[in-house]
């Protein structure tokens, strides 16, 4: 990308020469974007933030190799994406620790990711709360690749050219793939969307 | 506005807001098909709400010290272990010599041990060419009886059994 360098890359090409802060710059600024894509897949705080350290843990190991082919974004989501399919993978192979019994486990307690503060909300905030709720399970029961493209769809670094690379499908698959993911987002959030309730959020 | 540059304004919804122009293009379109109008409201009020789905729970505040911990941990383990595929010279040339000794030691047997083979036949051969070249003519004159004579079961005599008859 010559026209538009990726100052990114520039820091990954830092810690390819064994630059160590850069490498911390790196971390520091996409921890959460990693952390919110492996746990929407995981859906498993603890095991989220686990891998998600893998994830940077593998970037450093694979620094030597780096080359500025694509935005660093799409080289580190890629390496996300599949290190969360090994662990989904692994986890269909030891169903003991299945995503199943993890949603289970969540569907017992769904206020697991937020604060308890029910009590002391407006009746507005808990409005808005249960429809983040319905939408965080509507996108949970999503295929992983229509999820995926759906949740990279809202980063703006994110090109669609950048999210067909991470996903490893062609331009038009992955814009039919997050078609196909909203129309089934919409079909489940219908009632939601037609009241408009969405709208009282703060 | 046609249907592709519909299209192509529902994808840019999906990635973020739709610039003035691209709004007022919109409505313009909506407006000349009210029938399209729910739909997109549908597509806005989704948009809207996965704008604002809450981020995933906040990282351990430790987090990137933690990454750089295991970074450390793992730099250490590769230097105790080498890398599987990673030539391991010190541990490996020990090895290496051992056989290539072994190899060198088992090639020159065997060549000796050709060369002896080859000096008894050769030898063998001399000794059987001086015998033959040695022997008279006069010698082989019986030759042909004295194999009759050793064969063990002789071949009946046809003509002087027509003979006797």
């Amino acid at each position: 990308m010559p026209t538009n360098p990726d100052p990114d890359a520039a820091l990954m090409l830092r810690v390819k020469r064994g630059d160590e802060a850069a490498f911390a710059a790196l971390v520091e600024k996409y921890k959460q974007p990693v952390m919110n894509l492996v746990f929407r897949t995981l859906r498993d705080a603890t095991e989220a933030e686990d891998l998600a350290q893998n994830v940077f843990l593998q970037v450093h190991k694979s620094a030597y190799r780096y080359e500025v082919t694509a935005r660093f974004s799409t080289w580190l989501f890629t390496i996300a994406r599949n290190l969360c399919l090994n662990e989904i993978r692994r986890r269909t192979r030891h169903p003991a620790d299945s995503l199943e019994g993890t949603q289970q486990e969540n569907e017992e307690q769904p206020a697991r990711q937020f604060e308890d503060v029910k009590t002391a909300l407006p009746q507005e905030a808990l409005l808005q709360r249960e429809l983040e709720q319905k939408i965080e399970q509507a996108l949970a029961e999503l295929p992983e690749t229509q999820r995926t493209a759906i949740l990279l769809c809202r980063r703006d670094d994110l090109s669609y050219e950048d999210i067909a690379k991470i996903i490893g499908c062609s331009l038009s698959a992955t814009k039919s793939l997050i078609h196909r993911g909203r129309e089934t987002l919409k079909l489940k959030l219908k009632p939601y969307l037609r009241s408009g309730e969405w709208k009282n959020g703060p | 506005m046609n249907e592709q540059e519909y299209t192509h304004l529902r994808e840019a919804s999906w990635r973020g807001r739709l610039t003035e122009i691209e709004a007022a293009q919109l409505q313009k379109h909506l407006a000349a098909h009210p029938g399209l109008r729910e739909e997109w409201e549908t597509e806005a009020g989704l948009n809207q709400l996965l704008e604002k789905l809450p981020e995933a729970p906040a990282v351990a505040s430790n987090f990137t010290a933690l990454v750089l911990q295991a970074v450390e941990r793992d730099a250490a383990a590769r230097n105790r272990k080498p890398a599987k595929g990673r030539l391991d010279l010190a541990n490996w040339l020990p090895k290496a010599a051992m056989a290539a000794l072994l190899l060198g030691f088992t090639f020159v047997g065997y060549h000796q041990y050709e060369i002896r083979n080859r000096v008894a036949l050769a030898k063998n051969v001399a000794e059987l060419s001086a015998a033959v070249s040695a022997s008279d003519p006069e010698l082989m004159k019986d030759f042909d009886p004295i194999m009759r004579l050793s064969d063990p079961q002789p071949k009946a005599d046809i003509e002087l059994l027509a003979l006797m008859k």
